[in-house]
């Protein structure tokens, strides 16, 4: 049984997966659903363009969110050894939302960046926003010899780019803030499909650079001395890893808004399951379970009436806090 | 190679250790070597250095000035050359034994991990010479902390180097736990003719371990000997600056506050705790002085205590009817 456990993890995505496809405000049968992914005829045809469209992106998206989101904070967890780290930690989430902010809400403060913010322009400048604070952390890195000192400074970078944002809103009408403060709940619902491309994309090189940091990863476990005695090179695995969790953050973070607490909770929660340390398990393992708990997130944002749907990180926020409380309690030494 | 000539197993030149930034030199122009095969103790009081020498020997520090020259030369990746047991706290509680034994053979694998059969041999050798296959298949949160010691000795082992490096490995243990690790570490540089350097607060264990001691504290210097003779110069009550500890008898100093002076006849470890309980609770002893009050022990099966006061002749059967019967 103990050893099976593992498999509760895929059976789960897929339940949960088809249970995404089928709620939505119109009502498809289960059969149609897959009938039309199976590419035949639908007896209504706007079905079909509902499914392909909405449905089906949606329920990808969430895949691929929290799957990246996931492998974003079981990353951090490991190299700063913290229990607590996560891809908002080290100020990524910040860098993006900033960005975001500047072009919402620019226009008040006299920076007049773009006129018409679409979708695209707004991926593109979180992802410059998330860059930009890599940029920074990175040359951090390089100065400093311990992680908790550079975790300390990610949630410094976080500190000071609320209260820029905070000025921000202050100033700007009241629109503007609304645009801004939509993107902020998150939304997993208003990609399309060369928008997911982009972002499969994205998300594939970050996986791959933590694939490759497998045992790199493992050896972080034992704190940087002895990764470093194990002939792990660590200035530049550390710059790999955080590499990748900018890619995984910065990707997602643009596409579908910051969304909280999901890279946090899942690692624990994937532990809680398969209890192993060992990161060539906990890598597939993690995004299994940062994908599964984004489509219940997204299940039961959709849930109280069918045709409201509430914002994406209020839900993520009501699953990861009692998860955060209770990492505390378990883990008094904060070690993952 | 001549036996005479054992191996070097490591060895600094003019090695200097401490911090950069602000520039905190801690130990000077150190000349030293490691043998095979020999169980070496750094000993030190807290504060000057030993795991900052440890770290800079290890590789995984810069020297301040100097170098450290490892037997297989610069060619060879230190990973290959050393391995350490640090006083780190690891995480990964959910790692079971085995996978941290494994730890040890990283720096022969590649990304995917996967162990070759070679792998798999120096992991069980190293499991079987720390004799832990009995809890190898636990998590480290089931362990005590004497065993996880003996694995992280193991995963030092299964890393294959030719010199080990422990930090304080015995601090948090019990008596019987610190023994244990000592007589391993002991025994382990004897057979597998690794060199084993272990930086202990444990004196009197190291004293009894260790082929060499390596003793920091005086001017920023590091002094080695053989431990017997660094006892006889006196260099380590110097450099301890012991305080009630005499060194040469391995005893606590006591002083004789009732002014009274038992003769105490007798041999072997009866006398020596017969002495202890006598001079803990503050008799003189004295041999043959001339004396009122005379001691003799008779050994058996059932020891006795005969205690003759002037005239007056007692037996004894234990040690605490006799205190509670001498002249206070």
């Amino acid at each position: 049984m103990n050893r099976n456990r593992w498999l509760l993890l895929p059976l789960l995505l897929t339940l949960l997966f088809g249970f995404s496809l089928s709620l939505g405000s119109v009502r498809i049968p289960f059969g149609q659903i897959l009938t039309i992914l199976a590419g035949g005829d639908a007896t209504e045809p706007v079905w079909a363009d509902i499914v392909w469209n909405f449905r089906l992106t949606k329920a990808l998206t969430c895949l691929l969110a929290g799957g990246g989101l996931a492998l974003a904070g079981l990353q951090m967890q490991t190299l700063f050894r913290n229990a607590l780290a996560g891809p908002d930690v080290l100020g990524l989430s910040a860098g993006a939302s900033l960005a975001v902010a500047l072009i919402f809400m620019g226009q008040a403060a006299g920076i007049r960046l773009l006129y018409e913010p679409s979708p695209w322009t707004t991926a593109l400048v979180a992802s410059g926003g998330c860059f930009a604070v890599v940029v920074i952390m990175l040359a951090i890195a390089q100065r400093l010899r311990d992680n908790v000192s550079l975790l300390l400074v990610g949630m410094m970078i976080s500190a000071a780019v609320s209260s820029f944002v905070g000025i921000l809103q202050f100033v700007s009408k009241a629109e503007e803030m609304q645009i801004y403060i939509v993107w902020t709940f998150g939304s997993l619902g208003s990609l399309n499909w060369p928008e997911i491309a982009v972002l499969t994309a994205t998300l594939a090189a970050g996986t791959f650079l933590a694939i490759r940091s497998a045992k790199a990863l493992n050896a972080w476990l034992l704190g940087q001395h002895y990764a470093q005695s194990l002939g792990v090179p660590i200035k530049r695995s550390r710059m790999i890893i955080i590499l990748s969790t900018c890619i995984l953050t910065g990707g997602v973070t643009a596409f579908c808004g910051p969304i909280g607490f999901v890279g946090l909770a899942v690692p624990h929660l994937v532990k809680l399951l398969i209890r192993t340390s060992d990161h060539k398990i906990l890598i597939p393992a993690s995004m299994a379970g940062g994908a599964a708990l984004m489509l219940f997130c997204d299940v039961l944002a959709q849930l109280p009436g069918s045709t409201q749907v509430l914002p994406i990180n209020a839900v993520t926020a009501l699953i990861g806090a009692p998860v955060v409380i209770w990492v505390i309690l378990r883990h008094p030494r904060m070690l993952p | 190679m001549s036996p005479d000539t054992p191996t070097i197993a490591l060895q600094t030149h003019a090695l200097s250790t401490g911090y950069n930034n602000p520039v905190l030199h801690l130990l000077e122009n150190m000349s030293l070597t490691l043998h095979a095969g020999e169980l070496v103790c750094l000993m030190g009081p807290n504060g000057v250095g030993k795991s900052t020498l440890m770290r800079t020997l290890a590789g995984l520090q810069r020297p301040l000035a100097g170098s450290v020259t490892l037997e297989g030369g610069p060619g060879m990746p230190p990973e290959h050359q050393v391995a350490v047991v640090l006083t780190e706290k690891i995480a990964g509680v959910n790692m079971t034994v085995y996978e941290l034994v494994t730890f040890g053979r990283y720096p022969y694998l590649d990304w995917n991990m996967r162990l070759r059969e070679e792998d798999k041999k120096i992991i069980g050798q190293a499991i079987s010479q720390t004799r832990i296959h009995g809890f190898t298949h636990k998590k480290l949160y089931e362990l005590s902390d004497g065993q996880l010691q003996l694995v992280m000795i193991a995963r030092a082992l299964a890393q294959d180097t030719a010199v080990i490096l422990l930090d304080e490995p015995t601090a948090h243990l019990d008596l019987n736990n610190r023994v244990e690790i000592m007589k391993l570490l002991q025994r382990l540089a004897r057979e597998t003719g690794k060199a084993i350097l272990v930086a202990t607060h444990e004196l009197d264990l190291a004293l009894q371990t260790a082929d060499i001691l390596w003793v920091a504290g005086k001017d920023k210097t590091l002094l080695t000997g053989l431990p017997e003779d660094l006892v006889l110069q006196g260099t380590l009550d110097e450099i301890f600056q012991l305080k009630g500890y005499d060194l040469k008898t391995g005893q606590i100093y006591h002083t004789a506050f009732r002014n009274k002076t038992v003769a105490l006849h007798g041999e072997g470890y009866l006398y020596r705790w017969t002495r202890n309980a006598l001079e803990r609770n503050g008799y003189n002893i004295a041999a043959s002085t001339p004396t009122d009050v005379t001691l003799t022990i008779e050994p058996g099966d059932r020891p006795a205590w005969q205690l003759r006061r002037g005239t007056a002749t007692n037996l004894y059967y234990s040690l605490g009817e006799l205190l509670k019967a001498l002249p206070k």
